[in-house]
Parts: structure tokens; C-alpha cells; sequence
């Protein structure tokens, strides 16, 4: 069955660039993205790169006319979102009856323009993400499992500026690309071929019941350690701030003034990410592994190209997709620097005993590696209680110290 | 937790790392260096300089301090390669009017 279905989502995939030039990448970032429950996508790119083409693509494949598309750029009221009341009940049974959207009862959903939604809209969607269900006149609906795909370009000059929470709730945000040369000729070979039509011609490759079977299979594979350990690991990176710049009202560049580590990712990013991205990151994974049997260090990076930009908010953006680039770049270099250190063969031997000529060694490493020193300052309060070691000469006293406003540390 | 553990021990496994009673060996391999490098480090330690090297502000004071200091020495040693060059000129002069005057007389 497993394969039958692996090959149903890579006739999906190749059908879907068959009807699609260029943009390779962002065809197999959302074909991954597809294979968990609720599954939210979001496709950034300025206006005629295919945005929506790619949308109605995916959710023909998967639904194919059974899907419904609010557009942002147009007027949509509440009853269109959500649910509108049934008139004649109220007036001849005087009875609050909910007639529920199209848009909460389709299992694929798609939002032309997302950064044009109104307000009221983006925070009615907003709850149908974040809790699963919808309220309307005192009633609620459940909606069930559902792919969503959005899109956007948020250079329009009528963009809303929606909230960091309600970008958060999207799984993934790809980026696409405008065509070369010679993919402009294939286009235009593509749109002769299929009579002027990709969108219709598209055919239904899987069927609600496929992808269901499909979404239930991914979401019992089980990651090995070492490559969960990867993704809480690089999470962390892109989150630890030794200054707590969550809670802190000065942020990034000024919080980093004289900071350790001032050369770290951390003083890069504003705002972090959020602990929804291990969640995303891991169900990517479990797709990757499902549908090619491996997940790699340089998947794994490619996963987290689109899990970052609509979440993290840097000090200086100059453009996200390269800037995110450079941040990974500088990454994979931090976990090469990790490797050679060995330090987690080092922390391994400190979690079975308290050593003090390896604690020292440890300490050093810390200096270059915050993560590092977060679980060695978590140790360092055992041993302080346990009287191994005094609470002036560990590195939760010189960090404290040094920065003088520390900290939950 | 018990995964945590469970990874540490894993990367360990994988780390090279071997134990010897109480004991942690490995082999370090030199390897080009592509993370920052400080230029105290590079410059004093003799270390290979990664893709970036950085200095601290204070750093970058002194080097500061140390170029006009090299500049201003640099400017006073040409003034005195100059003045050596014209006095060099007028005695080059000054001998060749005595030879002719010598051989006139």
C-alpha cells in the first residue's frame, strides 16, 4: 500500500511540474508539506510569477473541483469565511440555525492574497489554524483534517500587516522565482501543449481517502534520535538569546552591545522562532523519510529555508531568502565547529559523573557555543548542590557577572 | 530527557571519541578553519585565518593608533630623505664648481 501511495504523491508531484516551469524546489517543498494533517502552506513571490497557479495546481491534484478560494484582494464577509445565519429558521422557528462556509467544510481550502485579507477575516482564519474549529452566532463547527495553501506578495502596496502569530501557523513559505530565458520558451512550449490551459487540464491524481491513508502513515514514522537531536539543536540556535531578549523590551542590535557572543546567530534575529517549528521541521522529516526512505544534514537545511522566513524577524533584511542562506550557511559551520570539539561525546561524560578536568574543558567550549553552555549551566546547579564545585567558579556566575543583567540562567 | 541522553550517547558513539579508564582520547585532525577567526589569535598565535577574521573595537582603536603613529614617522623620515637629497644636490654642485675651478686655474 505504502508504495502504491508513494508513487500516487510522485505522479502528483511530477504532474504538477509538468504544468510548471522553473521553481523545482518550491514544488517539492509543498509536495513534502502535503503528507501531514492540516497541512498549512504559504507561496510568496511578486505578482505574475504563478502564485496562484501553483495553489489551484496542488489542490486539483489533491481535490480536484472540491476545493474553495477566498481571495483577499476582493470584499469577503463574515458569512463567506466562517457561517451566515439561516434566515428562515429565525423567522419562522425563531431558532439561531448556522449555515457554515463553504470555505470550513472544504477539505481544500486556498487564500488568493493572504496579506490582503481584512483584519476580521485574517483573525477569523487565524482561530480556524490555531484551535481547529470555528464559532459563529453562539455555535461552533469542527473542521477536520484540510490542506491549505495561501499566497502573497507582500511588496503589494495594499498589504495588511498581519500579526508574527497568524504567519507562524503556516507549516512552510516558499519563494518563487522569475523564469530564465530559456524557461520562458519552455512555458510557452508548455501552454501550447496543454491548449492554453494548465490549470484545467491538471487531473485529480489523489483522492480525500489516499491522503488520509497517506497523512496516517507519515504520522506514525518514528525519526531516529540523532536526527531529532539535529532539529532541536538548530531550533535552539535560532532561538537562545543569553541576554532573554524575549522578555527584554531592548532587542537585537542594542541588547547585544558588549554580549559574549556577540558574533553569534543570536544577535542576527529580533524575534525567534517559535516551538511550532520543531513540530513542522519533524513532520517534513517524517514525510522526506517516507516518501525517499532517507532524511540527510542537507535536507534537513532545505527544510529549514522554508520553515524560517515567515517566522523569524532579523535585524537587518536586506533579502530574506539570502539572508536566510547566510544564517544556515553560518550554521552548518557551528555544527561542523561542534563536531570537531566533540563536545557531546564531553557533556555525555559529565551527565555520568562530575569530572573536574573535563568540566574545564567544557567551559571553554561553552564560551563559544551558547546552547552548549545552557545545558553545562543546567549541570553546573546540580553539582553546586551536590558541593563538587563552588558557585563562584562556575560559568553561570561569570556569565551573570559579565553581562551584569542575567538572567533565567 | 531519556531522548536527550539517548542522543548525547548517540553523538558520542559517532564522536571518535575513545575512553581509557578515566580517560577521554581522540585525534584531532587540522582542518581549515571556516568560522571566525579573532586577529589577535591570527596575528600573535599564528592561527589560519577562518573565511572572516574580527577584531574588537578596542582592537581596532590600536591599530588605528599604531598607523598614524607609522604614518607621522613615515612623513618625518621623508622630510629628512628630502632635506638629505637637497644638501646631497647642493654638494654635488659645490664639488663640481671647485673641480672646474681647480682645473681652470
Amino acid at each position: 500500500m505504502s508504495k502504491y501511495l508513494r508513487n500516487k504523491v510522485k505522479d502528483l508531484e511530477r504532474e504538477v511540474k509538468d504544468r510548471f516551469v522553473g521553481n523545482r524546489e518550491a514544488i517539492e517543498a509543498i509536495t513534502l508539506n502535503l503528507l501531514h494533517r492540516r497541512s498549512t502552506t504559504l507561496i510568496r513571490a511578486p505578482r505574475g510569477l504563478g502564485k496562484s497557479t501553483l495553489m489551484i495546481l496542488f489542490l486539483k491534484g489533491i481535490y480536484g473541483d472540491d476545493y474553495v478560494i477566498l481571495s483577499g484582494a476582493s470584499e469577503i464577509k463574515r458569512g463567506e469565511v466562517v457561517g451566515r445565519l439561516h434566515i428562515p429558521s429565525l423567522e419562522k422557528e425563531g431558532v439561531e440555525r448556522v449555515i457554515w462556509a463553504a470555505f470550513v467544510k472544504s477539505h481544500g481550502k486556498g487564500i488568493d492574497e493572504v496579506n490582503r485579507l481584512n483584519p476580521y477575516t485574517a483573525a477569523n482564519i487565524y482561530h480556524l489554524l490555531q484551535f481547529g474549529e470555528v464559532w459563529a452566532y453562539g455555535k461552533r463547527y469542527i473542521v477536520g483534517d484540510y490542506t491549505l495553501i495561501g499566497n502573497e506578495n507582500p511588496h503589494d502596496p495594499t498589504t495588511f500587516i498581519h500579526p508574527p502569530p497568524f504567519y507562524d501557523r503556516f507549516d512552510i513559505c516558499v519563494f518563487l522565482r522569475s523564469l530564465t530565458f530559456s524557461e520562458k520558451f519552455t512555458l510557452e512550449d508548455l501552454i501550447d501543449k496543454f491548449g492554453g490551459d494548465l490549470v484545467e487540464t491538471m487531473p485529480q491524481v489523489l483522492s480525500i481517502e489516499e491522503l488520509e491513508e497517506i497523512r496516517r502513515e507519515v504520522h506514525e514514522i518514528e525519526l531516529d534520535v540523532e536526527l531529532r537531536g539535529m532539529i532541536n539543536l538548530m531550533v535552539r540556535d535560532f532561538q537562545a538569546c543569553i541576554r532573554n531578549k524575549e522578555y527584554s523590551e531592548i532587542k537585537p542590535p542594542t541588547l547585544c552591545e558588549g554580549c559574549h557572543f556577540i558574533r553569534d546567530i543570536c544577535s542576527k534575529i529580533v524575534e525567534g522562532l517559535s516551538e511550532r517549528a520543531i513540530v513542522v521541521l519533524s513532520n517534513l522529516a517524517k514525510a522526506k523519510e517516507w516518501l525517499h526512505g532517507k532524511v540527510e544534514i542537507m535536507d534537513l537545511m532545505n527544510m529549514f529555508k522554508w520553515t524560517l522566513p515567515h517566522r523569524l524577524s532579523l535585524v537587518r533584511t536586506k533579502s530574506i531568502v539570502d539572508d536566510i542562506q547566510e544564517l544556515l550557511s553560518t550554521e552548518l559551520d557551528k555544527i561542523r565547529e561542534r563536531e570537531r570539539r566533540k563536545q557531546w561525546a564531553i557533556l555525555n561524560e559529565l551527565y555520568r559523573g562530575f569530572s573536574r578536568d573535563l568540566y574545564f574543558r567544557a567551559r571553554e567550549i561553552a564560551l563559544e557555543d551558547m546552547v552548549f553552555a545552557e545545558e553545562l549551566i543546567k549541570l553546573e546547579r546540580k553539582w553546586i548542590e551536590e558541593k563538587k564545585m563552588r558557585e563562584d567558579e562556575s560559568l553561570g556566575f561569570y556569565l551573570r557577572h559579565r553581562s551584569g543583567k542575567l538572567s533565567t540562567y | 530527557m531519556d531522548n536527550f541522553i539517548r542522543f548525547l550517547e548517540h553523538r558520542a558513539r559517532h564522536s571518535g571519541v575513545r575512553r581509557s579508564r578515566r580517560r577521554l582520547i581522540w585525534i584531532e585532525k587540522e582542518e581549515p578553519k571556516r568560522m571566525l577567526t579573532e586577529f589577535i589569535d591570527m596575528y600573535y598565535l599564528g592561527y589560519t585565518p577562518g573565511e572572516y577574521v574580527v577584531i574588537s573595537r578596542s582592537m581596532a582603536r590600536e591599530i588605528e593608533e599604531r598607523l598614524k603613529t607609522l604614518e607621522e614617522e613615515n612623513k618625518k623620515l621623508k622630510e629628512r630623505l628630502d632635506l638629505a637629497k637637497a644638501v646631497i644636490l647642493m654638494l654635488a654642485v659645490v664639488i663640481t664648481i671647485l673641480i672646474s675651478l681647480l682645473s681652470s686655474a
